[in-house]
C-alpha cells in the first residue's frame, strides 16, 4: 500500500510546534468580550442574594449573567442527540449550589483581566445545608435534598447465565477503589460564542468531540432553531473524553445571547480541573469464582460511582461498566449491579476509555488474585479464559470478529522474555532488602464504534477540482491525536492519489454532514470505511464522466496514475484535472459523490499489557522498569502515530495506577493545581515498547481497527498487578502513592511485629 | 499597582523608602506571582532589584563566597564555584521544580519565602550562611536561622532587601536530598542537608538540618551528637533515621503527610549518608 501502514505527521503538527495553530484561546473576533466564571466556594448550599453593584462598576465590565437573570431551564451536559431521555438538573448558573466550583455568575468585560477582577467584587449570600464528599455520606441520606430526584440512583442490572456454586471452586472477594482523576489536556478548557442579533444566530467556536450534540443541547437550552445554531470545531489540545460534554458553551452562550457580542470564555488550569469534570471514584465489590484449573465460572459485582454533585454521565457510565465487562473472557455466569451516587464534589464524566479501563482495573486485578491462590501463572489463567475469533459479545451477541487476545498475551510473554524476568526478579527479591521488582499483566478489550448499542453512521462527500485534487467533507473532531491526517491517507489511498491531493476540514455544523461524534473509538473504523466507500464511488463517477465525455464504454475505463483511461489505450485517457473541467464545461457538472456507511460490525480489539516495575519499600516510589504493549489493531493507519498514542496512554494509565488523584478537603474544597496532581513526567517516563498485531480481517479499511482508548485500557491494571506482585501484596485502591504504599508497609510490619 | 525597579545599588534606598507595609519584593516571582494572580496576597507596589549588577553577581571575599540575592538556581547550579565548595547548594538548586522555575527562581525570593518546603533553606543554613541586607538603617549582616521566623514570615522590616547571601569557607563534606512525591519537579516532603568532617574514617563534626518537617529548617542535634567520633555503618543512620522519624511523630501534624514522613525518613536518611559516601550504595539498599 502506497500510505496505510506508513506514518506521516499529524495535519498540525508543524504549525502547533511553530505556534501558527489557532485554538480557541487564541481566536480574536470583532468587539470580542471576555467572561470569566464565578464559582461557589461552599459544597451546598443556596445562594440567597448577590449584589453585583460593585462589579458593575468596576471599568471594563460591560454585563453580569447569573443565576438571577439567566435561564432557569435546566439541562444535562452529556445529552448530545436531539430527546435523549436524561435526568436534567444543571442549569447554567445555579443558585442551589452542589459543589466549591459550581457556577453562579459570569462577568462579561472588554478585557480578560477585568473580568477576573470584577469577580472578587461580587458579594454573595449564601445559606449553607449539610454536605457529603463522598457516597458513603451521601448513602445515609444526607444530601437526599440535593435534587428533586434525590441522591441516589440505580444504574442498571445485568443478569447473564445462572450460577454454579460446585464444590473446590476458589470464591474469590476483592475489593476495588479508584480516585477522581482529571484528563489533563495540554489545552484547557475554552471556547467562543457570538450572537448576532440581526440575524437571530448563534455561533460557537469550541473543542469538542461532538458539533451536533452541542447544537442540540443549546438549541434545546437557549430554545433557538437548530437551524439558528452553528457550531464549529476548533483545534483542540487533547480531550481524553473532556471535551464530549457541555460545560463552557452553555455559559459563552448564554453571555453572548445577553450582549450580541463575540464573548471568550477560557477555564484557567484550577478551573478546569474543578469546575469542568473528571473520572469519577468508584467502589467495587467483585466476586469471582474459579474452578481450579483456573476457569472463570462467574462473576458477581456491585459498583457504587460518585458521580459529583450533578447526574451529567453517570448512570449511563456506571452501566456501561457492566458492558465491557463481556468483551475480553468467556464466563458463563454474569451479574452486575451498579448505583450512581451523588455527593458534593466535582462532576464525573467522560474519561478515555468509557469505562473499560475501569472494568479492567477491577476485574484483572481478580485474575492476579485468583492466579496467586491457584499458583498459576497469571498469563496462563488469562488464557484459559480469553474469548476467542468466532466468540461473540455474550450480551450484545455480537461477533468480536478476529479478536487475537491469545495471541498478544503469548506474543508479549516471549518478547517481554516474561519466564527469564520472572526467575531474575526472583533473585533480586532474595537478595535485596529495599528494593523490590515485580511482574505484571493484563488484558484490555474494547469496541469499535456504537453498534449496535445506539445508532452509528458516516457520510463523506468527495468533489473534484479542476487541479485535480479532491475535497473530501465529513464530521470529525481530531481530538489532536491525528484523525484529519489518518482520514487523508485512508483517502488517498483507496482514491489512488498523492496525499497532498487530499484536502478535508473539521465538523462544522453548517457545512459538514449530520454526525454522532468521535467517541467510542469509531472515527477510524467507521468514519474511515465511509471514506473508502466514497472514495470506490468517487472513482467510479470519474468513469461515468469520462464515458459521457468521450463515449468509451464505462467498463473499459480504468482509474490508475491520477489518470483514466481506456484498458486498450492507456496512452490516451483524461487526467483528473481534465475530467472535472469538461465535466464542469461540456457536462455541466461538478464531479461530486456523497455516501452513507452503517456500520453493521463491532469487533473486539484487545491489547495485552506487561509492566515491570522496582518499588523502594522505605520511599513507597515505584519506577517502571519496562513495558510492552501488544495491541491486534488489525491494520495500523498511521503508524508511528499509533504507536505514539499507546505510548501516551501507558503514561496516563501508569499515572492513574501510581500518582493521580484530584483531592478534597475536608471543608469540600478540591486541589485543583498541577503542584499537588502529579502525572508521570518525562524524568519517570519508561521505555514503551509498542507492537502491533496486523492481520486486518475486519470491516473497517484496510482491516483497520481501535486503538486510542484500547491503548489505555489496560495500563492501569497492569502497572498495579505489577506493583502487587513486587510487594505479595493486594491493593487495588488507586492510586497507590508512596504515601500509599508506605501506609501498606507500615501496617504489615505492625502486622508482624503483633504475631 | 506601583513598581519600583532601580537599576543602580546607589537607586535602591530611594526606593526602599517608598515602599510600605503593603509593598513585596519580587524576586524571580514563581511563587509571588501565583499568589497575586489568586488574590491570595494584595500588594500596593513591588520592588524588583534584579536589574542592580551587585545583586547578581558571585564574589570571592576574605569572608567567603558572596551571592547576590538575584542569582537564579540556575546560575547557581552551574557555577563552578559553588559546585566545588558548596555542593549541597548546587545539588539543592538543580533540585528546585521544573528548568522554567529554575532560571526564574532566586536565592533571595526562596529564602523571601520563607517556605517550609524551601530547597536552599536547609542547605543554607547547614553553612551557616549570613543574610546581607539593604534597609533604612543602611546594610546588616544577619544568620540565616534568624532570619527565618515562620512560614511565609521572616525578621526583616518590608522595606528592608535582601541583597546578598555569604557562604563562609567550609571544611566538611556536603551533600543535599530531596524527597518529593515523585523524582523530579516536586516539592519537597523532607530535605536533608548534611555536612560531615572525618578523621581517621571516624566523624569529627557533622551538621544535619531537616527542611519540610518543621515551620522552618530543623537541626538534628541528637543526631549530630550521635555520630561524632564514630565510623559510619548502616546501623548508625538507621538509628539516625529513627530519631527523625521520632521528630516527625511527635511535631508534624498528620495533615502533612505525618504517617508517609515517619516511614520514609530512614530512606532519606539512608539515600543522603550514601550520597556523601559515608555508607556504601549496597548499605544504603539494606
Amino acid at each position: 500500500m502506497r500510505y496505510v501502514g506508513k506514518s506521516y505527521p499529524i495535519h498540525d503538527a508543524e504549525q502547533k510546534a511553530s505556534g501558527r495553530a489557532v485554538y480557541a484561546g487564541d481566536m480574536e473576533q470583532k468587539e470580542m468580550l471576555y467572561g470569566a466564571v464565578l464559582f461557589s466556594e461552599i459544597p451546598h448550599g443556596i445562594v440567597k442574594a448577590l449584589d453585583c453593584r460593585r462589579a458593575l462598576d468596576y471599568p471594563g465590565v460591560v454585563d453580569i449573567a447569573h443565576c438571577f437573570n439567566t435561564t432557569k431551564k435546566e439541562y444535562n451536559r452529556y445529552q448530545s442527540q436531539f430527546g435523549q431521555k436524561l435526568v436534567k438538573t444543571e442549569r447554567v448558573f445555579n443558585e442551589h449550589v452542589r459543589f466549591v466550583g459550581d457556577r453562579i455568575a459570569c462577568v462579561i468585560a472588554e478585557t480578560e483581566e477585568a473580568a477576573r477582577e470584577a469577580l472578587r467584587l461580587i458579594d454573595v449570600e449564601y445559606e449553607r445545608l449539610p454536605y457529603s464528599l463522598n457516597v458513603w455520606e451521601s448513602l445515609k441520606g444526607t444530601i437526599d435534598g440535593i435534587h428533586p430526584e434525590g441522591a441516589v440512583f440505580e444504574a442498571g442490572e445485568i443478569l447473564y447465565g445462572e450460577k454454579r456454586e460446585e464444590p473446590g471452586l476458589l470464591k474469590l472477594k476483592t475489593v476495588t477503589e479508584l480516585s477522581r482523576i482529571n484528563h489533563v489536556c495540554m489545552e484547557t478548557h475554552a471556547c467562543i460564542a457570538d450572537y448576532d442579533i440581526y440575524k437571530k444566530e448563534l455561533t460557537i467556536y469550541s473543542p469538542n468531540q461532538t458539533v451536533y450534540g452541542i447544537r442540540t443541547l443549546i438549541g434545546d437550552l437557549f430554545e433557538l432553531d437548530y437551524s439558528r445554531v452553528r457550531v464549529i470545531k476548533t483545534t483542540m489540545g487533547g480531550s481524553f473524553g473532556a471535551k464530549q460534554e457541555w460545560v463552557l458553551e452553555p455559559v459563552a452562550a448564554a453571555a453572548a445571547i445577553r450582549v450580541g457580542r463575540p464573548v471568550k470564555l477560557v477555564y484557567n488550569r484550577a478551573e478546569t480541573m474543578i469546575s469542568s469534570y473528571g473520572r469519577s471514584p468508584m467502589h467495587f465489590e467483585t466476586e469471582c469464582l474459579f474452578a481450579a484449573d483456573g476457569a472463570l465460572k462467574g462473576v458477581d459485582c456491585e459498583l457504587i460511582l460518585d458521580a459529583g454533585a450533578y447526574l451529567g454521565n453517570s448512570i449511563n457510565y456506571a452501566r456501561t461498566v457492566g458492558y465491557k465487562l463481556s468483551r475480553g473472557y468467556r464466563y458463563p455466569y454474569y451479574h452486575f449491579h451498579a448505583r450512581a451516587v451523588l455527593s458534593n464534589t466535582i462532576v464525573g464524566g467522560a474519561f478515555r476509555g468509557w469505562t473499560s479501563p475501569e472494568a479492567a482495573i477491577m476485574l484483572e486485578h481478580s485474575f492476579n488474585m485468583a492466579a496467586r491462590k491457584l499458583r498459576m501463572d497469571p498469563i496462563d489463567i488469562r488464557l484459559k479464559n480469553v474469548m476467542h475469533p468466532g466468540d461473540s459479545d455474550f450480551l450484545t451477541e455480537v461477533p468480536i470478529g478476529n479478536f487475537r487476545a491469545a495471541e498478544a498475551l503469548m506474543q508479549g510473554r516471549e518478547h517481554f522474555r516474561w519466564e527469564e524476568r520472572k526467575e531474575e526478579i526472583r533473585l533480586f527479591n532474595r537478595k535485596n532488602k529495599r528494593f523490590r521488582r515485580g511482574l505484571g499483566v493484563s488484558l484490555g478489550a474494547h469496541v469499535n464504534g456504537f453498534y449496535p448499542s445506539k445508532t452509528d453512521y458516516a457520510r463523506v462527500d468527495m468533489r473534484l477540482t479542476e487541479t485535480g485534487s479532491v475535497e473530501m467533507n465529513l464530521t470529525i473532531h481530531d481530538h489532536g491525536c491525528g484523525t484529519v491526517t489518518a482520514l487523508q491517507m485512508i483517502a488517498a489511498e483507496a482514491l489512488g492519489i498523492a496525499m497532498e491531493k487530499v484536502s478535508l476540514g473539521e465538523g462544522d455544523t453548517r457545512y459538514t454532514p449530520l454526525d454522532v461524534g468521535c467517541f467510542s473509538s469509531r472515527t477510524t473504523y467507521v468514519q474511515g470505511k465511509a471514506a473508502v466507500l466514497c472514495a470506490e464511488a468517487f472513482r467510479e463517477k470519474l468513469k461515468e464522466h469520462v464515458a459521457l465525455l468521450t463515449g468509451w464504454p464505462e467498463e473499459e475505463l480504468l482509474v490508475e496514475g491520477e489518470r483514466v483511461f481506456p484498458r486498450s489505450a492507456p496512452e490516451q485517457g483524461y487526467s483528473w484535472s481534465r475530467v472535472a473541467e469538461e465535466s464542469q464545461q461540456i457536462l455541466k457538472k461538478e464531479l461530486f459523490v456523497s455516501k452513507e456507511y452503517i456500520p453493521d460490525t463491532n469487533p473486539g480489539v484487545a491489547g495485552a499489557h506487561f509492566a515491570m516495575v522496582e518499588v523502594d519499600r522505605y520511599t513507597g516510589m515505584t519506577k517502571l522498569l519496562h513495558y510492552l504493549a501488544v495491541h491486534d489493531i488489525g491494520q495500523a493507519i498511521n503508524r508511528e502515530i499509533c504507536i505514539a498514542q499507546t505510548q501516551g496512554a501507558v503514561l496516563m494509565g501508569a499515572g492513574a495506577a501510581l500518582l493521580e488523584e484530584v483531592k478534597t478537603r475536608p471543608d469540600g474544597s478540591p486541589m485543583g493545581s498541577l503542584k499537588d496532581y502529579h502525572l508521570i513526567n518525562s524524568f519517570e517516563a519508561p521505555d514503551v515498547r509498542v507492537e502491533f498485531i496486523e492481520d486486518g480481517g475486519t470491516e473497517g479499511p484496510y482491516g483497520a481497527k481501535s486503538i486510542g482508548e484500547v491503548a489505555h485500557t489496560p495500563v492501569t491494571a497492569a502497572v498495579v498487578a505489577a506493583v502487587n506482585d513486587a510487594l505479595g501484596s493486594e491493593m487495588n485502591r488507586i492510586p497507590l502513592t508512596p504515601d500509599v504504599i508506605c501506609a501498606y508497609l507500615s501496617e504489615r510490619e505492625k502486622g508482624k511485629k503483633g504475631e | 499597582m506601583q513598581s519600583f525597579i532601580p537599576k543602580t545599588w546607589e537607586e535602591i534606598p530611594d526606593c526602599l523608602r517608598q515602599m510600605t507595609e503593603k509593598s513585596k519584593f519580587l524576586g524571580g516571582g514563581t511563587d509571588l506571582i501565583i499568589k497575586l494572580h489568586s488574590g491570595q496576597l494584595k500588594s500596593d507596589a513591588l520592588c524588583y532589584l534584579g536589574y542592580v549588577r551587585e545583586l547578581r553577581e558571585i564574589r570571592e571575599q576574605e569572608e567567603g563566597l558572596s551571592i547576590g540575592a538575584y542569582l537564579s538556581m540556575t546560575e547557581l547550579e552551574r557555577d563552578p564555584g559553588i559546585k566545588a565548595r558548596y555542593p549541597a547548594l548546587m545539588q539543592a538548586a538543580a533540585d528546585v521544580g521544573s528548568v522554567q522555575i529554575r532560571n526564574n527562581g532566586t536565592i533571595g525570593g526562596n529564602i523571601g519565602n520563607a517556605s517550609p518546603a524551601g530547597d536552599l533553606l536547609p542547605v543554607l543554613c547547614l553553612y551557616e550562611a549570613k543574610v546581607e541586607t539593604m534597609g533604612p538603617g543602611g546594610l546588616r549582616r544577619l544568620p540565616i536561622e534568624e532570619v527565618l521566623l515562620s512560614p511565609g514570615r521572616m525578621s526583616l522590616s518590608y522595606n528592608e532587601a535582601i541583597v546578598r547571601i555569604l557562604l563562609p569557607p567550609c571544611t566538611m563534606e556536603t551533600a543535599f536530598l530531596k524527597l518529593g512525591s515523585r523524582k523530579k519537579l516536586t516539592i519537597s516532603r523532607i530535605g536533608i542537608a548534611l555536612g560531615a568532617e572525618r578523621e581517621d574514617g571516624r566523624i569529627r563534626k557533622l551538621r544535619l538540618y531537616i527542611g519540610a518537617v518543621s515551620i522552618k529548617p530543623l537541626r538534628l542535634k541528637a543526631a549530630e551528637e550521635l555520630a561524632i567520633g564514630k565510623r559510619i555503618g548502616e546501623s548508625e543512620v538507621l538509628a539516625m533515621a529513627e530519631i527523625l522519624s521520632d521528630y516527625i511523630r511527635e511535631h508534624v501534624p498528620e495533615e502533612f503527610d505525618r504517617d508517609y514522613k515517619v516511614w520514609a525518613a530512614r530512606g532519606a536518611m539512608l539515600d543522603i549518608f550514601s550520597r556523601l559516601k559515608l555508607i556504601s550504595a549496597e548499605e544504603s539498599e539494606g
